[in-house]
């Protein structure tokens, strides 16, 4: 995994400063989507080999949800934006 | 008690007198000398005892790869085990017990270990011991939790402070032997932020160990120069006493740097250890070669060393590691070995050379000491009887030396760059062509180019 992850707001640091928080792809359903779309938000998850979005929380600095776009087997980071930048690449459901 | 230390030579501060005990005994040693070294030049050859079957052992090389003199220094809740003897700098009182014997280093009951050796083999099935089941708790347990591990470590609370501390650079330049230190030099007269870091106390590597000239001077006095003005610089941070061990992801690197360990009353105000976290833009790996010995029967012995630390405890530490000393070699080194033992009046008995002939240029210039090529060295004389001032050599032909050999010095395998103590052993190592299995089909790295 990247050692320093550049934060935008806070500039390259430590990745010891901030906490993984899951994948970043999946919105959140509606509160009166299905059972089926609720069910697929919370329990099913890709499992990619490659590039992934995540979300880290940048806790002993600005406390922001940030979005890494990392490659998971190379390790490069892509690049890092603040949550809510954050553009889903899929059409959202 | 013979003195094996030199009337001249050696990067060692003689005016400096420090003394230091080894398993009760006071012995005397100088600044500058490892603890190894200084109980070569005491003629303490013995340091250890091994693991399972108790055999002796005594120190191999003159530096970090240490296998067998492995000690405790101090004592108390600062007692720290299985130190390597050849990477301890020496200090006024500093107090070393050797492990794994009772009840002595000399008369190690242990030992019987190895006369039982035949049944006690790699698959020896420790079950046996579960019979009857009340011996278990009360001997087997004991006794085998006894014998198992070389050092005890302490029960008691450290009372020493570590800390951690990032640091940054344009370069990070990992070993100061003479390409580290050329390294280092350049990027730092051309502005560039340097680190260069060095397990050693003394920078300089193998400059250090040589009898040969740089530039018309001698290779530690040139070392010292480069040093000097590396130290001037002010965009040069020089870290002795670090080890580099580890190389992790966006050019981050780890290291340890023993601040307080050389020291007899540490500060309370100064940290013991601080693990450094450095990120460099770039790095030189330039930590060296470490020497293979040459396999034979019997190597284990104490007394049998690789030549280029008989050649570092000479020139570095002025210590002859014996008066009489025989050669097995395959290579050059061996030959520049005994021209480095002879010309400080160390008796070379013998030049045993692997090969069908030598093409060293140095080979001729030995004649006066016997010169056998082709031979494999079958070890010092087995375990009890026969003749033990004999090499045997292959086909049973012996070599037979007047006085006592008891140093046997084996020469250098091919060099191999095994970036020890970088931790990038099996890890990519942005080398082209190196078999890491990060390189390209066209021979480039994968992931890391900029690492030279």
């Amino acid at each position: 995994m990247a050692s320093l992850i550049t934060c935008p707001h806070c500039g390259t640091r430590p990745k010891e400063e901030f906490s993984i928080r899951g994948a970043a792809a999946p919105k959140r359903p509606s509160p009166t989507a299905k059972d089926e779309a609720w069910h697929r938000y919370v329990y099913v998850r890709d499992n990619p080999k490659g590039r992934y979005e995540e979300y880290w929380h940048h806790e002993a600095g600005c406390r922001r949800f940030l979005v890494v776009e990392r490659d998971n087997l190379t390790h490069e980071v892509f690049g890092v934006t603040d949550a809510s930048q954050f553009k889903r690449a899929g059409a959202a459901e | 008690m013979t003195s094996y230390r030199l009337g001249s030579g050696g990067a060692i501060n003689r005016g400096q007198s420090l003394s230091f005990t080894f398993d009760g005994p006071t012995y005397k040693g100088f600044e500058g000398d490892t603890l190894a070294s200084a109980l070569l030049a005491n003629d303490q050859m013995l340091m250890a005892r091994s693991f399972k079957y108790h055999r002796p052992r005594g120190v191999v090389t003159a530096g970090s790869a240490e296998p067998n003199a492995l000690m405790t220094i101090g004592s108390g809740a600062r007692a720290e085990p299985n130190a390597r003897a050849t990477v301890v700098e020496l200090y006024n009182g500093l107090a070393a017990t050797s492990q794994n014997r009772w009840p002595s280093l000399k008369r190690d009951f242990g030992a019987v270990n190895d006369l039982f050796s035949p049944f006690l083999g790699a698959g020896f099935y420790y079950k046996t011991f579960m019979w009857p089941g009340v011996f278990w708790e009360k001997l087997y347990e004991p006794l085998i939790r006894r014998a198992a591990g070389l050092g005890k470590i302490a029960m008691q609370a450290d009372p020493d402070r570590y800390e951690k501390s990032w640091a940054h650079c344009d370069l990070l330049v990992i070993g100061a032997g003479p390409a580290g230190l050329m390294a280092a030099l350049a990027a730092g007269r051309a502005g560039v932020r340097v680190i260069l870091a060095d397990e050693g106390f003394r920078l300089g590597g193998s400059l250090l160990s040589e009898s040969a000239a740089v530039g018309g001077r001698p290779a530690a006095e040139f070392a010292a120069e480069v040093v000097e003005e590396l130290a001037s610089l002010p965009n040069v941070t020089l870290m002795p006493r670090t080890t580099v061990f580890g190389w992790y992801d966006d050019m981050v690197f780890g290291a340890v740097e023993r601040v307080q360990k050389h020291v007899a009353s540490p500060s309370p105000d100064l940290p013991m250890e601080r693990l450094w976290r450095i990120v460099a833009k770039q790095a030189i790996l330039a930590a060296g070669a470490e020497e293979r010995p040459i396999v034979f029967g019997g190597n284990d012995k104490p007394g049998v060393m690789t030549a280029g630390a008989a050649r570092t405890y000479l020139n570095r530490y002025g210590v002859a590691v014996g008066g009489k000393v025989a050669i097995f070699t395959n290579g050059g080194s061996g030959y520049r070995t005994a021209a480095d033992l002879v010309a400080q009046g160390v008796d070379v008995t013998a030049i045993i050379d692997a090969r069908p002939q030598s093409a060293d240029p140095d080979a001729g210039k030995h004649s006066g000491h016997p010169q056998r090529f082709g031979h494999r060295h079958e070890g010092p004389a087995p375990h009890r009887g026969a003749d033990r001032r004999a090499l045997r050599l292959r086909g049973g032909d012996r070599l037979r030396c007047a006085g006592d050999v008891r140093r046997l010095v084996t020469d250098r395998a091919p060099d191999v760059p095994t970036r020890r103590q970088t931790g990038l052993v099996g890890r990519e190592t942005g080398i082209p062509g190196a078999g890491c299995g990060q390189c390209l089909r066209d021979g480039r790295c994968r992931r890391r180019p900029r690492v030279a």
